[in-house]
């Protein structure tokens, strides 16, 4: 019994150690495995940079250091497959790109209504768009692209050369510089011609040039150009008509005009008998009239003359200030008649000179005091001046009837008067204001209107300063205008004095007697002597180079009996220089060059 | 004294039945020409002591009738009044040009032309 007691114990005791071992062993196989296990897991989800740790020494830790080799790898593969996709994606994004520009190039070339073709320097078409099929009235492509672009003109081009040399020639252009723009006359395959312009573009595809061409037929566009022309062309024709007529018409009524107002004027003096009273009124009523007539015949001869730009400024130089209170003295019986109060209010000076044809500015200032006296039933017309920086500033200003403010912009049309109704007096032609707003125009003037019905109306314009010493330039090209206009000569002559030191420092004093000198050797009312600190200018119109000679010779003469009477003669010397107008120069510049270099 | 003889050259006839009416109404002597040569054949021969001188006529104009008398010696001192229809300022300077005393337009004021008339024949 012992012995199975003890051989039980005994074999318990193994089973234990068997058991205790075998738990061990169990513990030491099963961890790495199960770390595999995890690991294999964790890789299936995804997470490539997972490195299993198992320190085995056994064919386990092989196991795993084969695991993680197989995991490099495939991390590697991985990022290669990520790396083609997003190629992949990359290519088909080009690629739709491309295929929409491809896409959007087609469509301009199929719907462009240009003709668009390609073809290759040496004249062979490579295709065409429908638009180029169409414009040259081909069936289709293929017979498009058999015809050569000379086929597809007239053997000639209007300018006579032959089409195909300059087509070679236009081709070659396009090709050296780029593009080349051109018209050309093209040859419908049905025969008909057709005018369009043709732009050649170089292109450059895989190293071999061709060359595009954009065709445009403007046989229509020419058409209504030229329509437009001739057009313009009548109009012009018909204005210069109109112009013609008017004045014709106006030269041709005067004579008869002066032989019946001479008629009435002469029996209203009584030269051809006495008249009684009744009939003394009624002829005077008659010759009225026929002032009236002449008045309207003139004011229509000076608009059109404005209007077609043959008006001749006389400028010179013109003390406004005398001229503005002799106008007005002119008017005051008449403003006196009618119960008004026509006033001036000029500043208190020496005068003011301004560079205008006075008798223009004569016309303009008896327009706009006549208007407003015309138009004033009670209380006054003021006429004043004011100075500015550069330019003086009129008002002629009255408490007459005004003007409705719908009516202000058409002050100054032609031919137009209207809801003023004039208390009495002149009837005007409605041309005065049209003719008033064209003169100050050409004395680079501006004129405006300001009125408030019941109340008066201000008529401003302007008119540029002069100063004498900047205005060479404007009379000379005045001048230059007006000789071209006139078809003359114009002469100026420069004016300069080289002198000793002694009398440096009395020049300035003497240069008022020289300037006095010369200008009274100058017999003639438009030639002109402006005053420089250094120089003078001699403008001399309708003067060719023999006349200048003579008034050069005139001035020296006199300038050096001058220098003899004040004892100077060795001390000072005369420079004279000369320049023709159109001999030999052209503009104010040159004539001012030319001059100043003899 | 005699009267002041004074020649119209115009070929308008009503022109110069009205000036003539008036110029003897103030004491003037009045010979009248129709064209261009017979106002030049009657300045020469009648050497009137002024001419009003139309701008348009028929045979010579104007302005050669005026030139040839004031280039001419034995003429050159008769003033000569140019009265024309035409008042461009072109005009007026070819008028001063070939040499004419006054320049009177049409239609004209007959205070204006005596004035001018007289200021000329008491120079």
């Amino acid at each position: 019994m012992k012995l199975i007691f003890g051989f039980i114990l005994m074999a318990l005791i193994i089973l234990a150690i068997v058991i205790s071992i075998g738990s061990f062993l169990g513990l030491i196989l099963v961890k790495p495995i199960l770390k595999l296990r995890d690991a294999t897991e964790k890789v299936a989800l995804g997470n490539l940079d997972y490195k299993v740790e198992i320190k085995t020494n056994d064919e386990i830790e092989e196991l795993a250091g084969s695991f993680n080799l197989m995991l490099d790898s495939l991390k590697g593969t991985f990022t290669t497959i990520d790396k083609l996709n997003n190629e992949i994606a990359l290519r088909k994004k080009t690629e739709e790109n491309l295929n929409k520009s491809e896409e959007r190039y087609r469509l301009l070339f199929s719907e462009s209504r240009d003709a668009v073709m390609l073809l290759l320097p040496d004249n062979g078409f490579l295709s065409g768009n429908p638009a180029a099929i169409e414009i040259f009235g081909c069936r289709d492509e293929e017979d498009f692209k058999s015809r050569s672009p000379a086929d597809l003109s007239p053997e000639f081009q209007p300018d006579g050369s032959r089409s195909s040399d300059k087509a070679r020639e236009m081709i070659m252009l396009a090709v050296e510089k780029g593009s080349n723009l051109f018209e050309w006359t093209h040859r419908r395959v049905d025969g008909r011609e057709f005018i369009a312009t043709v732009l050649l573009s170089r292109l450059r595809i895989s190293g071999e040039t061709l060359l595009q061409a954009n065709v445009r037929d403007i046989t229509e566009r020419k058409r209504i150009l030229e329509e437009l022309r001739q057009k313009n062309i009548a109009l012009e024709k018909l204005d210069q008509l109109k112009n013609d007529f008017i004045s014709v018409v106006s030269h041709e009524l005067r004579t008869p005009l002066s032989i019946t107002k001479e008629g009435i004027s002469l029996v209203l003096d009584g030269v051809a008998g006495s008249i009684n009273l009744k009939q003394s009124k009624v002829l005077t009523t008659s010759k009225d009239n026929i002032d009236r007539l002449a008045r309207i015949i003139n004011s229509l001869l000076d608009i059109s003359k404005i209007e077609s730009g043959r008006v001749e400024l006389r400028k010179k130089v013109v003390d406004i200030e005398v001229l503005i209170k002799t106008i007005v003295a002119s008017f005051q019986i008449m403003a006196r008649e009618k119960g008004l109060e026509l006033r001036v209010n000029l500043p208190k000076g020496q005068g003011l000179n301004l560079y205008v044809d006075e008798d223009r500015m004569i016309q303009v200032f008896t327009n706009l005091i006549g208007n407003s006296l015309k138009f004033t039933e009670k209380g006054h017309v003021d006429v004043s001046l004011e100075q500015r920086e550069n330019e003086v500033e009129f008002t002629i200003g009255d408490t007459g009837i005004g003007i409705a403010a719908e009516d202000l912009p058409k002050v100054f049309t032609k031919f137009l008067q209207f809801g003023r109704s004039p208390g009495g007096g002149e009837k005007g032609t409605g041309l005065g204001l049209s003719i008033a707003k064209g003169l100050i125009e050409l004395h680079r003037g501006k004129i405006r209107v300001e009125s408030e019905l019941d109340k008066g109306t201000k008529f401003i314009f302007t008119l540029p300063k002069y100063h004498e010493n900047e205005n060479a330039r404007e009379h000379i090209e005045d001048a230059v205008e007006a000789a071209f206009k006139s078809n003359t000569h114009l002469t100026l002559a420069v004016v300069t004095f080289s002198y000793s030191d002694k009398i440096k420092d009395t020049y300035d004093g003497l240069a008022e007697d020289l300037f006095k000198t010369i200008k009274a050797q100058l017999y003639r009312g438009k030639d002109l002597v402006l005053k420089y600190p250094r120089e003078f200018f001699i403008i001399m119109r309708d003067s060719d180079k023999n006349s200048a000679l003579v008034v050069q010779g005139r001035i020296e003469q006199a300038l050096r009996s001058y220098f003899e009477t004040v004892n100077l003669s060795k001390d000072i010397k005369i420079n004279f220089g000369l320049a023709v107008y159109p001999e030999e120069a052209s503009n104010y510049q040159e004539l001012v060059n030319k001059a100043r270099l003899v | 004294m005699d009267k002041a003889r004074v020649l119209i050259v115009d070929d308008e006839p009503g022109i110069i039945e009205m000036l003539t009416m008036r110029l003897e109404a103030c004491d003037y002597q009045v010979i009248s020409a129709s064209d261009g040569q017979e106002g030049l054949d009657k300045a020469r021969t009648e050497k009137p002591d002024l001419i009003i001188l139309d701008l348009m006529l028929p045979k010579i104009d104007g302005y050669k009738v005026c030139r040839m008398l004031k280039f001419d010696e034995r003429h050159k001192q008769i003033p000569i009044i140019l009265f024309t229809a035409r008042a461009q300022e072109s005009d007026i300077k070819l008028g001063e040009e070939v040499g004419a005393d006054a320049y009177i337009t049409k239609p004209f004021e007959p205070d204006i032309l005596l004035a001018k008339v007289d200021q000329l024949l008491k120079k």
